[in-house]
């Protein structure tokens, strides 16, 4: 293969890698605080990817300045739906609980993307931005500065996490209910509250992935579940608890889509799975997981 | 001790760079029942789990009858006799107690049992432990006590040579405590050879006909129940604890 | 006599549909031919995960095999039966390879990766191009096998129902659901938890296997978007939550229940048929953790009738 269009397809993934990152570390941190399989994870990022184009649209309003108002409402969209539908469940058995929650959340899936269908006239209608910034040339190597800029905030807001879970007091509640919900109750850890914020948190690292899908390409109602999967699959491959795992997961993916699609752009769109059933078969607990 | 029934050897089980056993070596005589003493986080349900397959140690051998047990699968080591209780009980809390019982009957033996021999061997095992009269409830529907017999139960009826009983006696009012040792000692009076972990330690040097001390993941004593109680090391082992220290005189 | 009446007397009259002579009988058949095919779909999604506990949000893939297997080999030259046999051994072998990598996984990285697998299903076969038809679909000779089809549905309906039953009171099923409630402690007691888990997959891979093959030679044309549909995967799986996982009756109650709700809704509204079946699983899962026939009054009803089972 040519050099130079190896690094373009590099650099490509890991842009494209970077978004599937942060959604899926979002969605990494709900899993492992609460247990909770949220299937309705990708419809956040779809619903908020439209309210950007929204605000976009109506208020003419920078796309990048229309997620940083969009994506904070979706803490207290997170924060509530936890409160609302997720802790009504914390009692039951496991498996039940597992069930119920898988239940819930689907349901919630199934009503955000048809209701969102409907808004929007019509279930195919894709919603995108215009924004032209200009193409970094380096050689022979484009670099599409919009990418660019979407990665450089991804990993700005990856970053900010990992700094909140490591030194704020809220943070380290959160790692603790991670590890041992039980020792985190013993030592006084208000488990509820950590399950809310972390889904808070998590749905806002969705749709702030929402956003910026629809600035560099577009969203419609019905990516929801399939980016739901996508990002799961990016979970257990990274390992539970693990959130350099997820980010790897999430870039390994970027790559390979990147890679493969090259060739065969429906290829392309298997990667995740074969790659996730691959890794399982090797490492049943993820690439990081313990 | 000549042929014991259980024998470690040099056990070591580690988790995630934290050494649970180092090196413990011990014997089991066959039809004693033996107890297994020791502060907390001394490892003694470690040393069970590495018995029974559940977390394999990390070095050493088991040996069983003779036989070479390390690192088979727990069901395996089910059937060749070793059976268990848990320190926090586990019934399957969905099924019934018979069927609780059930799955050690058909699971858990060595020979499979006829249909006819399974409802005897089930009834006079509840019989045997009280249960028969709540044979159909659900295990959730028990009370504390109940499903402490219940495990107790289940680990009968794979009909084991071992068992090792992880505290159960903890947590009950001083006549249920007499009520369970007596069964302990009439579950050993079948010929069943009983390895317990217990805190009551009236209990335990009541029961036991020899007595394993761990601390800090290392055997520092094994002796009869007089002798090692006057063990300095185990002694000093429980300072500060008053107590267990003070039980351990008594 | 009086705990077989409730569910000889229905499958006799469903038997007896098709000498009807309306107008309306093939649609009849039809939509009915539809919820067999859910009741089937559940009620075998529930052996894995209801009675064993392994929530398998992958069991459609069995169904989306079979049917192409079918479509595949039938279009090959080889007759009907032997295909169907044939498509449904694969199915079989398939659900016994992959048990081996996915059931070292438990509880919610279970059902992911068995969720992920529909996924990597739908896109090979868009991918396989040369052998399934791609995106194009698969088609077969077309024919009106309206009544055939009603008959073997409601066969495999009765089947599968049957299975279930004795699954449910046999040692393996007794294995499966100690596997459920602690699958560390049924180890510690003798059973042998991967194999039994292998045999409960490949049991309950059967019947979509079956249904799928059936399927294609019903609608005569198939493509990886209708067989291997994320939604299409989870609705049996909400079905078997309504009506009571891990029960017998669970899951085909909450076929015909959610089945005639949809139908309902389809009816009734033009607008928002997805987001109301949504409120409806929803309210079940917060509500209803054990489904509908957990509940006080039809648990009775299961009493009354000599129904209800030891463990649930």
């Amino acid at each position: 293969m040519d050099l130079a269009i190896l690094v373009q397809l590099l650099i490509n993934g890991i842009l494209l890698g970077g978004v599937y990152a942060m959604a899926a570390v979002g969605l990494s941190l709900i899993f492992g605080v609460s247990g909770v399989l949220n299937l309705a994870h990708g419809e956040f990022l779809m619903l908020s990817g439209f309210f950007v184009y929204v605000v976009y649209d109506r208020l003419g309003l920078n796309p990048f300045l229309a997620v940083a108002l969009v994506a904070p409402c979706f803490f207290v969209v997170g924060y509530l739906f936890e409160m609302g539908l997720i802790r009504p469940l914390a009692l039951r058995k496991e498996h039940v609980r597992l069930a119920s929650a898988t239940l819930v959340t689907l349901g919630v899936a199934l009503i955000v993307e048809d209701a969102t269908s409907f808004a929007s006239l019509g279930g195919s209608f894709e919603k995108s931005v215009d924004i032209f910034v200009p193409t970094l040339v380096l050689g022979t190597v484009f670099l599409p500065s919009l990418k660019l800029v979407i990665f450089a905030v991804v990993l700005a807001l990856i970053a900010a996490l990992f700094l909140f879970l490591k030194y704020t007091y809220i943070g380290l509640a959160v790692q603790a209910v991670t590890q041992n919900r039980r020792g985190a109750v013993l030592n006084g850890v208000n488990t509820f509250r950590i399950n809310a914020i972390a889904f808070g948190i998590g749905t806002f690292m969705a749709a702030a992935a929402g956003g910026f899908e629809v600035i560099h390409s577009a969203v419609a109602p019905d990516i929801g579940l399939p980016l739901t999967l996508k990002y799961l699959s990016i979970i257990v491959m990274g390992g539970l608890g693990s959130f350099a795992g997820v980010a790897l997961g999430g870039v390994i993916i970027g790559l390979g889509e990147a890679l493969v699609g090259f060739y065969n752009p429906a290829w392309g769109q298997t990667v995740a799975y074969l790659l996730l059933v691959a890794i399982l078969l090797v490492r049943p607990k993820g690439l990081l997981g313990k | 001790m000549s042929d014991p029934l259980l024998q470690g050897r040099a056990l070591v089980r580690d988790f995630a760079g934290l050494r649970a056993l180092n090196a413990v070596s011990f014997e089991v005589a066959r039809g004693s029942i033996t107890g297994i003493i020791g502060p907390n986080g001394a490892g003694k349900t470690t040393l069970f789990n590495a018995i029974t397959g559940d977390y394999p140690p990390t070095a050493g051998r088991v040996i069983f009858d003779r036989r070479d047990i390390t690192g088979l699968a727990p069901n395996r080591i089910c059937r060749l006799g070793i059976s268990r209780t848990y320190q926090s009980v586990r019934p399957f809390l969905g099924l019934s107690v018979m069927n609780n019982v059930r799955i050690g009957l058909l699971y858990g033996r060595r020979e499979a049992l006829t249909r006819g021999e399974q409802e005897r061997e089930m009834f006079a095992i509840l019989d045997f432990m009280q249960l028969r009269a709540i044979a159909d409830k659900r295990a959730e529907e028990l009370i504390p006590l109940e499903r402490k017999r219940l495990e107790l139960a289940r680990a009968l009826a794979t009909g084991p040579r071992l068992v090792l009983l992880d505290e159960v006696i903890a947590g009950l009012t001083p006549t249920e405590i007499l009520s369970m040792m007596e069964t302990i000692r009439a579950i050993n009076a079948r010929g069943i050879t009983v390895l317990l972990i217990e805190h009551v330690m009236k209990a335990v040097m009541g029961l036991s006909s020899e007595v394993i001390v761990l601390h800090h993941g290392e055997k520092i004593a094994q002796g009869d129940p007089a002798q090692v109680s006057q063990d300095p090391a185990v002694i000093s082992a429980y300072l500060g604890q008053a107590d267990l220290s003070a039980g351990l005189r008594r | 006599m009086k705990r077989t009446l409730p569910f000889v007397v229905p499958t006799a009259l469903l038997l007896a549909l098709p000498l009807l002579r309306i107008d309306a009988r093939d649609y009849v058949l039809q939509v009915l031919t539809l919820l067999f095919l859910n009741i089937v779909l559940a009620q075998s999604y529930d052996m894995v995960g209801g009675t064993m506990g392994y929530i398998n949000l992958g069991h459609i893939a069995f169904f989306g095999l079979g049917a192409y297997a079918l479509g595949i080999l039938y279009n090959a030259g080889v007759p009907f039966v032997p295909a169907v046999a044939l498509a449904v051994l694969a199915v079989m072998a398939f659900a016994a390879l992959i048990s081996y990598p996915f059931f070292r996984l438990r509880g919610a990285y279970f059902a992911l990766a068995a969720f992920g697998l529909v996924k990597l299903m739908e896109y090979v076969t868009i991918n396989l191009n040369w052998l399934t038809g791609g995106s194009n679909g698969l088609k077969i000779d077309p024919a009106n096998r309206t009544v055939p089809m009603y008959l073997v549905s409601l066969a495999v309906v009765v089947i599968v129902l049957l299975a279930s039953w004795v699954i449910s009171r046999s040692r393996l099923g007794l294995a499966m659901k100690s596997i459920r409630e602690d699958e560390e402690v049924a180890r510690d007691f003798g059973v042998p938890t991967r194999l039994v888990k292998t045999q409960a997959l490949v049991v309950s891979s059967i019947f979509p296997a079956v249904m799928g093959a059936f399927y294609t030679w019903y609608i005569n044309f198939i493509d990886p978007g209708q067989v291997f549909g994320l939604k299409i995967a989870l609705t049996p799986v909400a079905m078997a939550m309504l009506g009571g996982s891990g029960l017998v009756i669970g899951p085909v109650v909450g076929a015909i229940v959610l089945y005639m709700a949809e139908e309902v809704i389809w009816t009734q509204f033009d607008e928002l048929h997805g987001a109301m079946l949504g409120g409806v699983i929803v309210v079940v899962g917060l509500f209803m953790p054990g489904g509908l026939m957990r509940l006080r009054p039809l648990d009775a009803l299961l009493g009354r009738l000599g129904w209800r089972e030891d463990d649930r």
